[in-house]
């Protein structure tokens, strides 16, 4: 029973609470829900959940005020944003608080599911990293989990990879992998490979350096 | 090419006036004549009328002469002196090509020209032409100035006074006033040789005038078309932003829905419980229809419903942007607000335009504290939007209202749209401002029971 994984959900349209939930549910896993940001961050208090899917817009209480919150109490669990802007600054705000990835909507259930388990791998990891009193967040916006990742991934391959390659591989979300790559490029840990073809903008591909 | 076609063309005009002015005394040979003839009639009658006519004759010829020379070599000169940037440069290149070549006819040609009068009024011209006609190509201008001046200055020539300052020194201008110290009428000429060249200088000073202002009005006809073809292009850019806007917020609102059907849909596929189909199924389908129900909405302007106020403000507050340190938005809602007759879309962005702005506006405090009440008058819907920003001043507050004025450098969409908006919705809209202390805008809507609602 205690390998049961919980997520919790949290939106101000119930039918998005519902459809979500009823994806969770599906999927093997506890729901609770909350239709605003405060009762969430109550929820999460009490319930402990692996994983917290929350909505951008919400009145009262919005998403990144509520994600801010839930990351001051709990440094493991994982939090998905549920969000209709694509645009990268924006959803780095939400890193920043601590979001560790999002979701774009609309979702379809099995894409929804599949990012569900990545997130619920980060978040075990992070619970591990904790026992073993490692660092969770290595710093603002970035989690050690996801970076181990995002790094184990990009050793697997043999051939450079775009983000959005990437973002299949690992199950992310294009913009969390992107600020990811980011951080390792200021590390250097990772380089650019800006590569021309016959039309339009050069694609870029990035390695490790070893 | 072209170029060179054009400097061939000014030359061979220039060239043809100064031609026109060497030959003219040889051309009027017989006017020439005739003047001589009515000098002697004067002598002979004693009439000193027609001595005057004789030196009106004379000015004219001397006139034409002199302009011819002066305008041939302007235009002779023409691309040469576009490329002296200076004005004076300009004039002073030109005024010396002239005089040389005024010393040229004088030394070499048969014919005397009055040199001192041709000179004067030839820099007159030129300081003219130069100062006050600065468009090139303006020939017409040119030649009227230059004729004025030009026939101011020759009647100096036939003023007995004025022989000693070398002044009339040409054979017939000395003629004349010769004979007119016979005839004892110097004071006539001298009289009428001034009046003519004070008139005549007036009337150039009123021309220039003329043009001078004419200039301005072109100037001024043309700045204004400029003004209100970037106050179109503004117009047309604040009707694009504000649709852009709706169609931003249009889009967000339709992706709800949308996850609900996309979602369950997807989830279809895979449930294997019979039991979840028919609840999938309906809940599909209503969000279908609420997104067939937002569409008209955004659609027709005009396309309203029964609206409840906590479904508006629930609507505005998901929108309005994320809350940060430097600003604090608080909310006071009464209890029982009541239901209202509106387009949901179109208010709650005119709301929203509002807020915005109370968020953009700068404050002098601390911190920018925004609050918003919402409460219900006698049946009607009060909301108040209040900030403790800079204000509006008096002068600024009467022209806030109109299309494209912005204080903060925006589109200046906001308040023109939001009270057309509420106005299409029977509200009405009112701001009070006082300057560095804030601004407050209310907004006034009946509830739905007293607006006429069509089907």
């Amino acid at each position: 029973m205690s390998d049961m994984k919980r997520i919790l959900v949290i939106d101000d349209e119930p039918d998005i609470v519902y459809t979500i939930s009823e994806i969770c549910k599906f999927a093997g896993y506890e729901v609770v829900s909350a239709n605003e940001g405060l009762k969430g961050v109550e929820l999460l208090k009490e319930h402990n959940p692996n994983l917290v899917i929350v909505d951008y817009h919400m009145p009262k209480y919005d998403g990144l005020s509520t994600v801010k919150k839930m990351r001051e109490i709990d440094d493991t669990v994982a939090i998905m944003v549920l969000t209709v802007d694509e645009r990268q600054e924006i959803l780095e705000k939400f890193m920043l608080v601590g979001a560790t990835d999002f979701s774009l909507k609309p979702v379809k259930a099995p894409d929804l599911i599949s990012r569900i388990n990545v997130n619920l791998q980060i978040n075990s990891m992070q619970m591990k990293n904790k026992e073993q009193e490692q660092s969770v967040f290595v710093e603002k916006g970035i989690s050690s989990a996801t970076l181990q990742m995002i790094m184990t991934y990009l050793e697997e391959q043999k051939e450079d990879q775009t983000i959005k390659e990437i973002s299949k591989g690992v199950e992310l979300a294009y913009q969390t992998v992107h600020r990811y790559i980011q951080y390792l490029i200021d590390n250097n840990q990772v380089e650019l490979v800006s590569v021309y073809g016959k039309v339009g903008r050069p694609l870029n591909y990035y390695r490790l350096i070893k | 090419m072209s170029k060179f076609r054009i400097i061939e063309k000014t030359a061979i005009v220039g060239m043809t006036l100064l031609f026109l002015g060497f030959q003219l005394p040889s051309i009027s040979e017989a006017l020439w004549f005739n003047m001589v003839v009515d000098v002697r009639k004067a002598i002979v009658n004693g009439d000193s009328g027609h001595l005057v006519l004789t030196a009106a004759i004379w000015s004219i010829v001397s006139m034409l002469q002199g302009v011819f020379l002066l305008l041939g070599t302007t235009i002779f000169l023409g691309n040469l002196v576009e490329k002296i940037s200076m004005k004076l440069g300009k004039v002073l290149f030109q005024g010396f090509s002239y005089i040389i070549i005024n010393l040229v006819i004088q030394e070499y040609f048969f014919f005397e020209i009055e040199l001192l009068t041709n000179i004067l009024a030839g820099i007159t011209t030129l300081f003219l032409i130069n100062y006050v006609v600065t468009e090139k190509g303006y020939y017409g201008r040119n030649f009227v100035l230059s004729l004025q001046v030009f026939f101011a200055f020759q009647w100096l020539n036939i003023m007995p006074m004025l022989t000693f300052y070398n002044f009339g020194v040409s054979d017939l201008a000395g003629s004349i006033k010769i004979v007119s110290e016979y005839l004892g009428s110097t004071s006539v000429l001298n009289f009428i040789g001034l009046a003519f060249f004070i008139s005549l200088l007036f009337s150039t000073l009123i021309t220039t005038f003329l043009f001078l202002t004419n200039d301005r009005n072109i100037a001024i006809a043309k700045e204004n078309y400029e003004k209100q073809l970037t106050l179109d292009a503004m117009h047309a850019k604040i009707v694009q932003t504000r649709v852009y806007e709706e169609i931003h917020t249009i889009t967000h609102d339709l992706k709800t829905p949308l996850v609900t059907i996309r979602g369950l849909n997807s989830l279809l596929a895979l449930s294997k419980e019979p039991e979840k189909i028919m609840e999938y199924t309906e809940r599909v389908d209503n969000a279908a229809e609420k997104m067939s129900e937002m569409i008209s909405g955004f659609l027709y302007e005009k396309k309203r419903r029964v609206v409840s106020t906590e479904e508006i403000i629930d609507y505005v507050r998901a929108q309005i942007p994320l809350e940060d340190e430097s600003q604090k938005i608080t909310f006071d809602f009464d209890e029982h607000l009541p239901l209202l007759y509106i387009n949901k879309v179109r208010v709650s962005r005119a709301i929203i335009n509002v807020i915005e702005n109370a968020i953009l506006v700068q404050t002098i405090k601390p911190i920018k504290k925004i609050h918003i009440r919402v409460y219900d008058n006698n049946g009607y819907l009060i909301i108040e939007i209040e900030d403790n920003g800079i204000g509006i001043s008096k002068s600024q507050m009467e022209k806030i209202w109109e299309v494209g004025y912005s204080t903060k450098a925006t589109t200046g969409l906001g308040l023109a749209f939001v009270r057309k908006v509420i106005e299409d919705n029977n509200g009405t809209v009112s701001m009070s401002s006082e300057e560095n202390e804030g601004t407050l805008v209310k907004i006034t809507l009946p509830n739905e029971t007293m607006v006429d609602q069509e089907e």
